[in-house]
């Protein structure tokens, strides 16, 4: 435990794969509201004034989500280790700082999706005992990175209770 | 099984409520065939249920078999159940039945418990306890069969009697109840005579009553006083009422592996709570308690209890008795006047950021007839007096409500703060609900810092710890540097206290 009081991990970014994960995610969402609005504007708001407004404003500003979003996304995303605790950071305007010290570590997930398969990435998913916040999840990791990180935390859980 | 009947007995009452209704309005005779075939069935279910439900006591382990055509056979090491609790309703008390619970902790909802037996006798009930704890605590067999119980010629580590009982309810008098009464005194508007605000009710009071009723009737602003007294006192009343039907008979001890209460009128519970797995103290106070020098006292553990997650030990003491059961149980009490950091008072104008959308929206219409007056003078007139007497009413009514709001975050903001003493952080926060959390560093599972848009611009963080089973311990707007040290001086004392203690 050679750490200094301080103790905070170097931060890193995650892989740059993550980004269109997030993208893929956010199109997959962004398309099933921009449809609902085309729908609505064909149905209930046929007669209205408006008519096409909502359609166009809706695929725009969706449009201007996934151009702009993952990119900040994966930005902000960052994430330390150390040999006693995991640090995960995300966001700006809703900003998140968790740390988790891995004698906590309960038991731990590495999950990849069809998306993140796609992309090269996967997710590691932290349990802790706590109610609060008791799931911490890591996602764009490279797998052999996640495999890696999970392997040591494990390391922990095991001299724990050995 | 009886248990279980009054259960599905009690499921039914909105099935009653129903039937009721469908014999006023004249269907009764195609529901009353509904009802009765419903009930044939779940007499059936309850019977099927009971008939399929057996427990078995293991070596190590509590085995249940439940189900008819999906079996589901549980098992529960006695190394796992945290608390057993033994509880008896009206009911059960009546035929000397009652349910045995074991919490395990693993539940995903709170609601639910991990395993229980609705009724069995309550002499089985007391051996199955002392067979599971009795393992609990074999490392210890040297201590008597006494201890594991808390010998019941000891003195109780704390007790209520009636007066302290009765002090109690007085406290207990809440306010979303007395919300609620008013909410309701104001729906009875609808009914003619039934709301006490309007001297129409006092009218129809005065054969009871006599004079003291026509001077109600006669003034309106003296009805409004004396509903609201109406109110409180029902209040009051429910309060005690509460307070009685658990608290009666507050017993608690002192056992071998942890402590054991006893409380209850109509429905006695009879819970043991395992030391060990204590995660946080939570001592709670209000503004009249803590004067009178009130504490509310509970353990925060991996177990919920019944209604609340704390396991209430102490309802309502003094700062001794408080002292007495943390000594007890191995804590320190709270030290007197400790280095307490308080928070950012950016916490009181947060809020007020949060409320300008309103106060802008209140706001404006005042602005607009300020212009109009500027401007011209005489376009006032062609104003329906009374619609601008309402517009400024109900706009210092919403501006009082803000008020108020602000100064109640104003008095939150100046008891919210926190304490790092040694090997633990005292966590104190509210002004209406004053609570102080004593979270030792060893039971901190995850660090949260958060801030969003607004947080930043002050400099602020929000920091949530996680707590086993329990929850609340959070600090809202701390100064950034201080709750990045707070954050480190944590992490290094959860290094070198290592893998302590893993909640089990």
């Amino acid at each position: 435990m050679a750490e200094g009081v301080s103790g905070i991990a170097e931060l890193m970014p995650v892989e740059p794969g993550y980004k269109h994960v997030l993208r893929v995610r956010a199109a997959f969402f962004w398309g099933a509201i921009t449809a609902g609005a085309v729908f609505a504007d064909f149905t209930t708001l046929r007669h209205a004034p408006f008519h096409g407004l909502l359609s166009i404003a809706i695929s725009l500003m969706a449009i201007g989500i996934l151009a702009f979003l993952p990119q900040r996304q994966w930005r902000h995303l960052r994430y330390g280790l150390t040999d006693r605790l995991l640090q995960v950071v995300r966001g700006r305007f809703f900003h998140r700082d968790t740390i988790v010290p891995l004698v906590r570590v309960q038991h731990l997930d590495v999950s990849r999706g069809p998306v993140e398969k796609l992309f090269g990435t996967a997710t590691l998913i932290v349990h802790t005992a706590g109610t609060h916040n008791s799931i911490v999840t890591l996602p764009g990791l490279d797998p052999t990175r996640a495999v890696e990180i999970r392997d040591r935390i494990r390391e922990h859980i095991r001299s724990d209770f050995g | 099984m009886l248990g279980a009947l009054v259960r599905e007995a009690q499921g039914m009452w909105a099935l009653f409520a129903g039937g009721t209704y469908a014999i006023v309005s004249g269907k009764a005779q195609w529901i009353l065939w509904v009802a009765g075939g419903l009930a044939a069935l779940s007499l059936v279910r309850v019977v099927v249920h009971w008939w399929r439900f057996t427990y078995q006591l293991g070596t190590d382990e509590v085995l249940i078999h439940s189900g008819y055509l999906h079996r589901n056979h549980r098992s529960i090491p006695f190394d796992r159940i945290h608390d057993v609790d033994i509880r008896q309703g009206p009911v059960a008390r009546l035929l000397g039945v009652a349910r045995v619970g074991f919490e395990t902790g693993g539940s995903t909802s709170a609601s639910q418990e991990d395993g229980a037996l609705a009724a069995v006798d309550l002499a089985t009930a007391q051996e199955l306890r002392r067979s599971i704890r009795g393992d609990r605590t074999r490392a210890t067999d040297k201590v008597a069969a006494g201890a594991q119980l808390g010998d019941p010629a000891l003195e109780p580590l704390f007790a209520m009697d009636s007066k302290r009982l009765l002090l109690a309810g007085l406290f207990n008098f809440s306010l979303m109840l007395f919300a609620g009464l008013f909410g309701a005194a104001q729906s009875l508007r609808a009914i003619p005579g039934a709301d006490p605000f309007e001297p129409a009710f006092w009218a129809s009071a005065e054969s009871m009553f006599g004079p003291f009723a026509r001077l109600l009737a006669l003034h309106r602003i003296v009805a409004v006083f004396a509903a609201l007294l109406l109110v409180l006192l029902v209040g009051v009343a429910a309060g005690l009422v509460r307070t009685l039907l658990t608290n009666f008979q507050f017993r608690l001890d002192r056992t071998s592996a942890g402590l054991r209460r006893r409380r209850g009128l109509l429905t006695k519970t009879d819970v043991m709570l395992p030391l060990r797995r204590v995660q946080s103290v939570l001592i709670e106070t209000g503004p009249f308690r803590s004067a009178l020098g009130w504490r509310e006292l509970s353990l925060q553990s991996l177990a919920s209890d019944e209604l609340r997650g704390a396991h209430v030990v102490a309802p309502l003491a003094n700062s001794n008795e408080i002292e007495r059961i943390l000594h007890e149980i191995g804590w320190r009490a709270p030290p007197e006047n400790g280095d307490w950091q308080r928070i950012s008072r950016s916490y009181v104008w947060m809020s007020l950021l949060a409320y300008s959308p309103l106060i802008l929206f209140i706001a404006s219409p005042l602005l607009l007839f300020g212009a109009v007056a500027i401007w011209k003078f005489d376009a006032l007139a062609s104003f329906p007096t009374g619609s601008i007497r309402t517009l400024v009413l109900i706009v210092m009514a919403m501006l009082a409500a803000i008020g108020v709001r602000i100064s109640l975050r104003w008095l939150a903001w100046k008891r919210t703060g926190y304490f790092f003493d040694g090997d633990r952080v005292l966590i104190r926060r509210g002004w209406w609900r004053q609570r102080t959390f004593i979270l030792p560093a060893k039971n901190v599972q995850s660090l949260d810092l958060t801030e969003n848009l607004i947080d930043r611009r002050f400099g602020t963080v929000s920091i949530t710890f996680g707590v086993a089973g329990a929850s609340g311990h959070s600090l809202p707007a701390v100064p950034r540097e201080k709750a990045c040290q707070l954050r480190s001086e944590l992490l290094s004392l959860l290094a070198s206290a290592g893998s302590a203690s893993m909640p089990r």
